[in-house]
């Protein structure tokens, strides 16, 4: 069965950029929202594998989506990759702080993407939603 | 502020500058056209902001939506790409088969003896075009990879339309910019007709930006984030915290 990413991010040209990523290397089951609040009704509403979030957005951002991911009962251990403009130290510590798993600095390329999320599924085990 | 309020505050300047309060009011007086020229001119270029504000939000909105339509091309140019490399690996496979089939054909020939191999002279020239297969074969798999590096390319076009999302973000805080420049002039404004402040900033809920977003693709701020990580990581594992 094949694994489900949530790619968050409010600019709908990152989402196309991450979504044709994803695919070039062989994820082909996404689903999408424009900023954390739709993420986690989202993620509520249907079961998923992976989250991608941006950091900056409206309503809520990636960090305070990944804080209420972490906090909830039944999400906590959901990997997390965040891929963000923000490549300050401290931005870096403040998203590791609040656990996310891995962090891409824009621009990004689908092979750096690749290298983060098979990081991530070596040390995460994928439960299926 | 009252006419003895004011009185009092021109003494002082009077008496240590041996100007009198009336020469004093009438300069004051004086000033009041400038004054009010300046305030006219706050006040048209504070009007003209909005404007600004609004022509950054349409060039975000022209970005993005012909940054959309490339992504549609390229979407298309990727989606035939792939029919023709699956019809590509079709041929391929079949040229390979009857390659097999002629290679056996050509055995068979060569087992002949030269008098059962008279009556097929006439035919020689097509054996040899048979045998040639092979060199479509070999010309098929230089067209897939020919093929797989535009795929390629038409990936890293689309990476390349990063580029969108992060001048639209430098474009939101230049529009953040102005609109605190446009705040602060209507209170200068209205400080001067005696009123309280009525404007403050607003944060636009809709748009979400990071000041220092930048399009580089120098690596050395993805590898300083590398590092914070492993750091980070091996901090928290001696210390026994799963991450």
């Amino acid at each position: 069965m094949a694994i489900k990413f949530l790619v968050v991010d409010d600019s709908l040209t990152m989402r196309r950029i991450v979504v044709n990523a994803l695919k070039s290397i062989g994820y082909d089951s996404v689903v999408e929202a424009g900023d954390g609040k739709e993420a986690l009704g989202k993620l509520q509403a249907e079961p998923v594998d992976f989250v991608i979030t941006d950091w900056n957005m409206p309503e809520m951002n990636g960090l305070e989506l990944v804080r209420a991911i972490r906090s909830s009962g039944t999400l906590s251990e959901l990997p997390v990759l965040m891929i963000t403009t923000r490549g300050n130290k401290e931005d870096v510590l403040e998203a590791l702080q609040a656990r996310v798993n891995n962090y891409i600095v824009k621009p990004f390329t689908p092979q750096a993407l690749k290298e983060k999320l098979d990081q991530i599924m070596k040390l995460v085990p994928i439960t299926k939603g | 502020m009252d006419i003895k309020e004011l009185y009092g505050n021109l003494d002082p300047i009077s008496s240590e500058s041996g100007i009198s309060v009336h020469q004093l009011l009438t300069m004051l007086r004086s000033l009041m056209p400038v004054l009010d020229e300046m305030k006219q001119s706050v006040e048209k270029t504070s009007s003209k902001i909005p404007k600004a504000s609004q022509q950054l939000t349409n060039v975000t909105e022209a970005t993005e939506s012909a940054t959309m339509e490339i992504l549609n091309f390229l979407d298309e140019i990727s989606q035939r790409i792939g029919r023709v490399e699956t019809r590509l690996k079709d041929i391929e496979n079949d040229l390979g088969k009857k390659e097999l089939c002629v290679q056996k054909l050509v055995q068979a020939l060569n087992n002949l003896t030269e008098e059962q191999r008279k009556p097929l002279l006439p035919f020689e020239k097509e054996w040899r075009n048979l045998i040639d297969l092979s060199l479509h074969v070999t010309t098929i798999g230089e067209l897939r990879t020919h093929l797989s590096e535009v795929q390629n390319i038409s990936m890293n076009i689309a990476m390349a339309l990063q580029v969108q999302d992060i001048t639209s973000q430098q474009i939101e805080s230049v529009r953040h910019l102005i609109e605190s420049v446009r705040t602060q002039l209507s209170n200068v404004v209205d400080k001067y007709e005696g009123k309280e402040f009525t404007e403050t900033l607003t944060e636009d809920p809709v748009r979400s930006f990071d000041e220092h977003a930048r399009y580089n693709k120098d690596t050395s701020r993805q590898e300083e984030a590398d590092s914070i990580i492993a750091q980070f990581t091996k901090h928290n594992s001696s210390n026994g915290v799963n991450h």
